[in-house]
């Protein structure tokens, strides 16, 4: 088994053209059944209206927010130099993430 | 590029030349404070969050990137704005609140380590493997860039523009270590906005300002108000289709670049707190918000003023030519340079890094028995830093072919990026994630991707006689590709655990998710 493969690597790399015949091969040999499972993924994508689409990355940023936000208070400022109000991270979380939303609300 | 060269005045030279030496004398400033290993790849766990969050940010954005990045939303759109805005802050944010306290925490030095002690020594090595060539090839990818570059502006020959870029770099590298490597990246991140500011400022008023130049790309034929969308429809033939900008980039791929990354994390690794290594990474998210702005949206100016360039890269080199006044073409060049820069050091040291902690020092202690003293440690990552330069630099010419090779480097990104996610969040997150089963689905989930990069970046004969491709767009293949093995090597690494037996609690102690954000 490892003579096998030691030469059909060695092969290889003698024959640079070889791979191309190889990836070749696998695709023709895999492509059809990776592409039929593929395809119902993409028609069903297709046929989503944009609204989803904003929906999901408003969405991600929204959701990215909330969960900074149930995250404990000691956890956030742990090492902060300070307890005030202006360490506390999720208030830096929450602002840096507001202009990403604005853009995707603006842009679509 | 070419045209670059010819329209240099005397003040540019200036300003290129004023740019090498302060980087040289601000990198070498801080080999006074290098006295031990750590000092040299951890800067000491001294750097503050806001160096850090630029330097993460410099590092990440390429010279490559100022070009084919501005070129590519030429060509398509805003839609390139997705990869710093979507493919950036979400990630950013996991990892400052999961995955950066784990590894603080922890201790450790670098990504492997960290996979090493939640698994088992083989995920540590074949993770440390691929890292590992991955970022020689682009230490090597960009000398080869720096070199092109310094030939089409000042006409060095190609060898000698690799040893200069290899001599600065090398020269604060291996003095300062992390803190040199950081703290230069602060002024080259400073470089770079300016630069690039000036062009957008500069070429935005040539062309009548946002409203002119949507004017006037929307009555170019075949440009359509897609154009000017940042989410683009499915099935449209579009590059970039939502759902791989949303569920692939959004959640997969640049979470695993973020908190996957030896670059990235060695930084936050550096910070003199964790309060401040968190911060860093929204710090990041913070400057990554301009990116777009600031990097691409000039692509817009140049599709403006030049809507039939016959090389969409070339939208950047024409803009400068056409808009820049001398002094501010120096200043660019700079910009470019400082990108450049920035990225052999990072990957330069991290390189280092990995080498040091995760294949010398155990194979140390194997055989002495004993671990690494502190002194010897420092003077082996300078020589390694040396020792991987010399080696990027005698490879460099053979990526003569760079802009080929960078796709390259990209594919290599997603062969192990959704895998390592993968066993990263089920070894946090579930504490029945076993040895074998986090291996299993690293080794899988990689010769998937391989298989998959195969299927994808190729058409095929279909069942109706008719030539074929496995996914909808062939150039976003890889946005899938990173999408279906990070959830394949899920579900491996959770069949094989299933079956194996797992750690017990204590010695997952600091490592799974109950016992760092919970407990307190």
């Amino acid at each position: 088994m490892m003579n096998r493969l030691f030469f059909l690597a060695a092969a290889l790399v003698a024959a640079p053209g070889r791979w191309d015949q190889l990836g070749n091969e696998i695709r023709q040999a895999l492509g059809p059944s990776v592409r039929a499972l593929h395809k119902p993924v993409d028609d069903w994508l297709g046929g989503l209206p944009m609204t989803v689409a904003l929906g999901c990355a408003v969405g991600l940023y929204m959701v990215a927010a909330l969960w900074v936000w149930s995250l404990r208070k000691e956890f956030i400022f742990r090492g902060a130099p300070s307890k005030r109000w202006w360490c506390d991270l999720r208030i830096w979380a929450t602002l840096i993430l507001l202009p990403y939303v604005s853009v995707y609300m603006w842009l679509e | 590029m070419d045209s670059f060269t010819s329209n240099l005045a005397s003040i540019d030279y200036v300003i290129i030349g004023t740019y090498m030496v302060g980087t040289l004398v601000i990198g070498s400033y801080f080999a006074k404070y290098i006295s031990s290993t750590g000092d040299l790849l951890l800067a000491g766990r001294a750097l503050p969050f806001w160096a850090i969050g630029m330097s993460i940010v410099v590092s990440d954005i390429g010279a490559i990137d100022l070009t084919t990045g501005a070129g590519a939303a030429y060509e398509r759109g805003i839609a390139q704005f997705n990869f710093d805005w979507i493919g950036s802050m979400p990630a950013l944010l996991l990892a400052a609140f999961i995955f950066v306290p784990y590894y603080w925490r922890a201790g450790v030095y670098t990504l492997p380590e960290f996979l090493g002690r939640r698994y088992n020594g083989a995920t540590r090595w074949l993770l440390a493997l691929v890292l590992l060539f991955f970022m020689v090839a682009n230490v090597s990818i960009m000398l080869w860039l720096s070199a092109v570059f310094l030939k089409e502006i000042l006409g060095w020959d190609y060898v000698y523009g690799i040893w200069i870029t290899s001599l600065i770099v090398g020269i604060y590298t291996a003095s300062g270590g992390l803190a040199a490597v950081v703290m230069t990246d602060v002024m080259q991140l400073v470089v770079m906005f300016v630069g690039t500011g000036a062009l957008l400022l500069l070429g935005f008023w040539e062309v009548g300002g946002w409203s002119g130049a949507v004017k006037s790309i929307l009555a170019q034929p075949g440009v359509t108000e897609d154009y000017f969308r940042l989410l683009q429809h499915h099935n449209t033939g579009t590059d970039y289709p939502w759902p791989g900008m949303v569920f692939s980039l959004g959640m997969v791929m640049s979470t695993a670049y973020f908190v996957g990354n030896q670059a990235v994390m060695q930084r936050a690794l550096g910070a003199r707190s964790e309060w401040d290594a968190k911060a860093s990474m929204l710090t990041a998210g913070l400057f990554k918000l301009m990116i777009p702005v600031l990097v691409f949206l000039p692509g817009l100016a140049a599709r403006s003023m030049f809507p039939h360039l016959a090389n969409s890269d070339l939208a950047i080199p024409s803009l400068i030519n056409h808009v820049l006044p001398a002094g501010l073409k120096g200043l660019m060049f700079a910009a470019f340079f400082a990108a450049l820069m920035s990225s052999v050091d990072s990957y330069l040291n991290s390189c280092v890094t990995i080498f040091l902690g995760d294949f010398y020092r155990p194979v140390h202690r194997q055989v002495t028995g004993k671990s690494l003293p502190d002194l010897l440690g420092l003077r082996l990552g300078r020589v390694l830093t040396v020792s991987v330069l010399v080696g990027g630099a005698l490879w460099a010419p053979n990526f003569s072919d760079a802009e080929t090779l960078y796709d390259s480097i990209q594919t290599l990104l997603s062969l192990f990026q959704g895998p390592t996610l993968a066993i990263l969040l089920l070894g946090i997150f579930w504490q029945r994630t076993t040895s074998k089963g986090g291996f299993a689905g690293l080794a899988v989930g990689v010769l998937l991707t391989v298989v998959l990069n195969i299927l994808g970046n190729g058409s095929f004969i279909g069942a109706d006689g008719q030539k074929t491709t496995v996914f909808l767009s062939s150039n976003a293949s890889y946005l899938y590709i990173s999408f279906w093995s990070f959830w394949i090597s899920l579900a491996v690494t959770a069949a094989v655990s299933l079956v194996t037996r797992p750690k017990s609690p204590e010695e997952l102690r600091g490592l799974v998710y109950g016992s760092v954000v919970l407990e307190e």
